[in-house]
């Protein structure tokens, strides 16, 4: 579904991403891994539109999307959820969900919103408070409702769980999942890599751009380097 | 949101009615003066509030407006309804000139090229003597009249037809401020300015959107402008001057950027401060200066915002939660 191809990064001078190669099958969910800084998030905004490769391919649902302009990977079918500030406080959670389907002009976006709603009853609850006011873990799950209003095919998720009390580490986890089962496949960029290995199907190791290992999420959780590399164990 | 109509149309009544009372023009001329500052403070208030884009070159925009009626009206005989048309496009036109290199940029770019080119504008409404008259102005911009295919047209030959007019103009920018704020294109504008990557990244064209913002201030910008022009039968390279860009920006940033109540509050502020400080005329500017330098520190969001805080601290409070 998603293929990237031999892909050359840089900032200026400086590269970020070295003969980069993944690949994210349909229904998968797929954790890259690795510490602050490796190119996790790179890798995201380069699929997403959002900065250029120098060389390499990126192939999605056999369509050729490097150099497309970001609203033209959304509409098809990618949606990048980043890390840092997630939502617009100044907008409502209403108005935060209806800009996730900023580049779709049909008629059943509300629809939709209402979907969402069901599926985090704590939102609707919500809907007319400035997202600013939400807590980390329902301002993830607005993140994570927003992308959905794009009608993804993949989701790109970065660092979801990054700052969450550890009970919404484990709700947010559910809900990778629960995309998942809704036939949403996901490549999940983490540095929490137990959650991460935990949920997904296969797993990529980053290191200062480049990828060092790659399988089985499973197996590369069992895999005494990685466990000493990053669990400390 | 029913209650804000509400507000808006009994404000829009109370201001109409005005005239039917007051009888002393100085007031009504004040009254006029009030809302010219009102619609350029909404007009800004589309880069500046919603976009956050800072546009420091916003009198430049006026002035054009003023400029073009001016010149189309004393040198060309055109119909004040032209002329106010064309001073709203043309000042739009510069507005793509200037927008169009500087918005793709990030960083303090667009603010450096509208800050250039008012002061370029200004030297050259001075300078230019063959076209502008130079610094000493263009008196005898005719009065607006309106066309009567029947007969002798009606000439605004008093500040009450003028005041109705200006009324309109601030029904007009209100209501585009209001339709703005609640659509599509007003999310895409507060999604910019609170955070550019995540916007891109939801698929928000944001050089289009603040293209948009953009040349929506400053068509309104040239079309008030072109209505001052003739209202006060004078244009001059005063209208360009930076101190009128400040104006315009103390009024959306004490009023509160980004709501359609914060730049009226502002420009009310602003039109009436200097009369109550008519004492100390000479510190005028520092008194804005320090008026503005309070509001960024202590009320960010503006006055609008400080109450919208307090009320709904207040609101919170009555609810039993200390949020």
């Amino acid at each position: 579904m998603l293929e990237v191809k031999n892909l050359d990064v840089y900032y200026g001078p400086h590269r970020a991403l070295e003969g980069f190669n993944l690949s994210v099958k349909e229904g998968e969910i797929v954790a890259l891994v690795g510490a602050n800084g490796a190119g996790k998030s790179t890798l995201l905004k380069v699929v997403s539109g959002l900065i250029r490769p120098r060389s390499g391919e990126i192939h999605f649902a056999d369509r050729r999307v490097d150099g497309l302009a970001a609203d033209a990977v959304l509409r098809a079918g990618i949606v990048h959820v980043p890390e840092g500030r997630r939502v617009f406080s100044d907008l409502t959670v209403e108005e935060n969900l209806l800009i996730g389907a900023f580049s779709r002009r049909d008629s059943e976006i509300r629809q939709d919103a209402e979907r969402i709603y069901e599926y985090f009853p704590v939102l609707k609850e919500r809907r007319g408070q400035f997202a600013g006011s939400l807590s980390g873990g329902e301002q993830q799950m607005l993140a994570i409702g927003r992308g959905l209003m794009g009608r993804p095919k993949l989701m790109m998720l970065d660092e979801p769980l990054l700052g969450l009390a550890p009970v919404m580490v484990e709700k947010v986890a559910e809900i990778i999942q629960s995309l998942n089962r809704m036939g949403i496949s996901v490549l999940l960029a983490e540095q929490n890599i137990t959650v991460a290995l935990g949920v997904a199907h296969r797993g990529y190791v980053v290191e200062t751009g480049r990828i060092t290992m790659e399988g089985e999420a499973g197996a590369l959780a069992a895999d005494p380097q990685v466990r000493q590399a990053y669990l400390g164990i | 949101m029913t209650r804000q109509t509400l507000t808006g149309i009994l404000l829009f009544g109370l201001a109409a009615a005005v005239p039917a009372f007051v009888a002393n023009p100085f007031y009504l001329h004040t009254g006029i003066a009030l809302m010219v500052n009102i619609v350029l403070a909404l007009s800004l208030n589309f880069i500046l509030g919603y976009v956050g884009e800072k546009s420091l070159g916003h009198a430049a925009f006026y002035g054009i407006g003023g400029y073009t009626a001016a010149i189309l009206a004393i040198n060309y005989a055109l119909p004040a309804w032209l002329t106010l048309i064309a001073g709203a496009f043309v000042s739009g036109l510069f507005g793509l000139i200037v927008g169009y290199p500087s918005l793709r940029l990030r960083g303090p770019y667009f603010a450096i090229a509208t800050l250039g080119f008012g002061a370029i504008l200004q030297l050259i409404a001075t300078n230019w003597v063959a076209v502008t008259k130079g610094p000493m102005g263009m008196p005898g911009v005719p009065p607006i009249s309106l066309p009567n295919p029947f007969g002798a047209g009606f000439v605004f030959s008093t500040e009450r037809p003028y005041y109705y007019l200006a009324l309109i103009f601030v029904a007009l920018t209100c209501w585009i401020t209001y339709r703005l704020a609640n659509s599509r294109t007003g999310r895409a504008f507060v999604a910019i300015h609170e955070n550019v990557d995540l916007a891109e990244s939801v698929g928000i064209d944001t050089f289009n959107f603040k293209m948009i913002a953009f040349l929506l201030g400053t068509v309104l910008a040239g079309l008030i402008g072109a209505f001052n022009a003739h209202y006060t039968n004078f244009i001059s390279p005063k209208a360009l001057e930076p101190y009128l860009t400040l104006n315009a920006v103390t009024m959306v940033i004490i009023g509160g950027e980004g709501t359609l109540a914060g730049p009226i509050v502002g420009a009310v502020l602003v039109t009436f401060l200097p009369e109550v400080l008519r004492v100390a005329e000479q510190y005028r500017m520092v008194f804005f200066g320090l008026i503005l330098l309070i509001s960024i520190i202590y009320a960010p969001s503006g006055i609008v915002g400080l109450v919208r805080n307090i009320a709904g601290r207040r609101e919170a409070a009555r609810h039993g939660n200390a949020a």
